[in-house]
């Protein structure tokens, strides 16, 4: 008798095309939405150089590793920060065809700003615990030079945190020793500049693209509740007529639910592999090469969702229109808050308010896969898939406990 | 009468303040079509929902079949067939998948189960809507599937809430010969509704609510003899004046006479034998006829007797 209810309530998910469209339409098309602001940043603009500064001084010199970047990726003008011109010009002719930047080195922060001040130079990097970037317009060559720098110290966040663990795991005698990390460190450096030598030509934008990605991803795991909330609602007898109706059959009602939430499980599965395959073979963005932990993890993000819907199904006895604004609201959020829509968010909710982000289910969703991708260790990895199986436990349970009354006061 | 199939006892159902269902003891006999006649808000629905165990109430027992009913009686759930006052479908289900999805919750056998929503199809007259889905069926056509998901599986009791709401008179009579040919076929039926005619012409047995009471109970003819009415007649092309108006609202047995338009109309106590006097009286008088309309007294006039005011809205 299951598979009897279980065959049909896939029949009915699967025709239910207003759930379809959030589920899975909505998602691929923020998908190709991205895609498109993406590209567009990185293909009309990325390969000319645009010309910036680097403000001389003492942590610039330090900072080894943003130095050999920032050489990776620029035409170093050494001369006497004179440049000439206006860069509304057009671009700088001396830089090489597979540069980033015409970078002119300041001597110091007033001469930059100098610069800038005279149109010049698009923006500039200061240090000032750490580098700094200084625009004067909003622009699209601004906004690169930005997510160079925003990219930078992002990476920078990733190496810090591999350092960390190894110091916390004994120095020396972690799984990197100093002279590993040091070629850890180098590599991903230099990974960076590889990158963009290697592939003048193409469109694909820089690697922490993905985590919109993968934040997406998390939405759409997180809009999973729909069907969630779906199948709640059609088993309770003072929610729908048909929860009503199925209440007065002889179906166990743990069957019953157990079943609606198995077919729901099914098609939100299937739908974000859907968009995973969307955004990996249509859109190109990489997951790494661990297939079997991404279908894990993805599993891990469904079942959340899921469980997420049946929850606020189950907790809120409001209207239908009540719950869905509940959910896209909250899914919307947290999603915002792991770098939906600007990385800067996520980080600076990690260094902000870290237990946030510990907790963000979204979160442990996008980190979880950019774990995968990035790192080489799994630490991380199974503690957020450990973590969304743990929500997923914790919202199954409180659903039930509040849905398993049998008889209502009023329906 | 048979054994009881649904005997309910004292039951008191309160909505907060309201009491919905105040100190109800009815049953239903094996092998009958009980109505439940009463107006929107008297209760019948809650009766029904009480006698389902999908509500909780303040006092009283219910038993179906002879046994304790309760949300895991599973047992007693599987021999009913359940059709509610609001159409219970799935929306991205076509006719045949609907019958089949509610049918397969009490009769797992798939080869069993295949005639049965065959039959049940045949039955509510949706042959030709099979493949439709429920957004494409009129008012009546969903209240067929409705019937059908509900009865598919040959439940030995059928609880039907307001079955023909908001239904066309086709489909009306389509259903309501259904139900009499489900019961033939040996359904004990419990019935509501808030249509006397209905009630009238399907039930064996009448239970007459209002406001959570029962007010009166019997068959159709047991009820009628409640009343003091008798028949109404309506004699149309006739003239007369007052002199004769008033001899005739003197006559005995006659409750009320009135005058217009050139039709009389004349309702007759039960009792006696009024409306053969009163047409020798105006023959007497050397008064011409027209048409004569004769009607009997309906569960309405008894409704208004009993409660002072109109089952109808
Ligand atoms: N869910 C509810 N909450 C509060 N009052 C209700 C509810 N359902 C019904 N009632 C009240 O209980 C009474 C009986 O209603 P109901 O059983 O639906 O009557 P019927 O089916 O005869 O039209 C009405 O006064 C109605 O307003
Ligand atoms: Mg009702």
């Amino acid at each position: 008798m299951m598979s009897h209810i279980l065959k049909y309530r896939l029949k009915c998910f699967f025709r239910d095309r207003e759930t379809l469209f959030w589920t899975l339409m909505f998602p691929l098309i923020l998908a190709v939405l991205f895609n498109l602001a993406f590209s567009n940043l990185y293909k009309t603009e990325a390969f000319k150089d645009i010309k910036i500064a680097v403000a001389d001084s003492a942590e610039y010199r330090e900072d080894v590793i943003f130095g050999s970047v920032l050489e990776a990726v620029s035409f170093i003008d050494k001369g006497n920060g004179s440049a000439e011109g206006d860069v509304e010009n057009g671009e700088s002719e001396s830089g090489g065809n597979n540069h980033f930047f015409h970078t002119l080195i300041a001597e110091n922060r007033q001469e930059a700003q100098a610069l800038l001040d005279n149109n010049s130079i698009y923006g500039y990097v200061y240090y000032d615990g750490g580098p700094k970037l200084a625009v004067r317009y909003s622009g699209i060559r601004q906004t690169i030079i930005k997510s160079f720098v925003d990219e930078y110290l992002q990476k920078s966040y990733a190496v810090n945190d591999i350092i960390s663990r190894n110091i916390s795991a004994g120095g020396q005698a972690g799984p990197y020793g100093t002279e590993d990390l040091y070629l850890k460190v180098a590599s991903i450096a230099s990974e960076r500049a590889v990158f963009i030598k290697d592939v003048p030509a193409s469109t694909e934008a820089p690697v922490s693209t993905v985590i919109y990605f993968y934040s997406l991803i998390a939405m759409a795991a997180l809009y999973g509740g729909f069907w969630g909330i779906r199948a709640v609602s059609e088993s309770q007898a003072d929610i729908s007529y048909q929860g009503a109706r199925v209440s007065v059959a002889p179906v166990h009602r743990f069957k019953q639910l157990i079943c609606d939430l198995t077919s729901a499980m099914i098609i939100q599965y299937a739908e974000i592999l859907v968009l995973m395959i969307f955004i990996r073979y249509v859109l190109g963005y990489e997951f790494g090469s661990q297939t079997g932990l991404v279908l894990i993890a993805a599993f891990a993000a469904c079942l959340m969702g899921i469980s997420y819907g049946a929850f606020i199904g189950a907790a809120v006895r409001k209207s239908e229109g009540i719950r869905i604004a509940i959910l896209i609201g909250t899914s919307m959020f947290m999603s915002f808050l792991s770098g939906m829509m600007s990385i800067e968010i996520k980080y600076l909710v990690v260094r902000a308010f870290p237990p946030v982000a510990w907790l963000n289910p979204s979160n442990l969703v996008s980190d979880a896969f950019y774990t995968l991708y990035y790192y080489d260790t799994y630490e991380k990895y199974y503690t957020c898939v450990a973590g969304l199986f743990a929500y997923a436990a914790v919202f199954g349970l409180s659903s039930w406990l509040l849905m398993r009354r049998k008889k209502y006061a009023a329906i | 009468m048979g054994n009881p199939v649904i005997n309910v006892v004292d039951l008191v159902k309160k909505y907060g303040n309201l009491t919905a269902l105040d100190h109800l003891s009815f049953m239903v006999a094996e092998g009958e079509i009980l109505g439940l006649l009463g107006p929107n808000g008297s209760g019948k629905t809650t009766a029904i929902n009480c006698i389902l165990s999908l509500l909780k109430f303040e006092k009283g027992s219910i038993e179906v079949f002879g046994r304790q009913m309760s949300p895991d009686a599973y047992d007693i759930k599987r021999d009913i067939g359940v059709v509610m006052q609001n159409v219970a479908v799935f929306n991205e289900l076509t006719v045949y998948e609907n019958i089949d999805y509610f049918c397969g919750l009490y009769v797992h056998d798939k080869a069993v189960r295949k005639p049965y929503v065959e039959e049940a199809i045949t039955f509510t007259g949706l042959k030709d809507f099979r493949k439709f889905y429920p957004k494409k069926l009129s008012g009546g056509l969903l209240r067929r599937l409705n019937i059908a998901c509900g009865i598919a599986h040959k439940p030995k009791l059928i609880i039907m809430d307001e079955p023909t709401v908001a239904v066309d008179p086709q489909s009306r009579n389509n259903i309501l010969e259904g139900i009499k040919r489900l019961n033939k076929n040996g359904a004990t039926v419990l019935y509501t509704s808030h249509y006397m005619e209905e009630v009238e012409l399907i039930c064996s047995r009448i239970i007459i609510l209002d406001k959570g009471k029962i007010i009166a109970s019997g068959t159709k003819q047991e009820l009628k003899a409640m009343i003091e009415l008798g028949e109404k007649i309506r004699v149309e092309g006739v003239s007369l004046d007052d002199v004769l108006m008033e001899k005739i609202k003197n006559r005995p047995g006659i409750l009320v006479a009135d005058y217009r338009d050139r039709a009389l109309e004349v309702r007759f106590a039960r009792e006696g034998n009024g409306v053969l006097g009163l047409l020798n009286f105006l023959r007497d008088n050397g008064i011409e006829m027209g048409r004569l309309y004769s009607e009997m007294p309906t569960l309405n006039d008894v409704f208004l007797e009993l409660t002072g005011k109109e089952l109808r809205d």
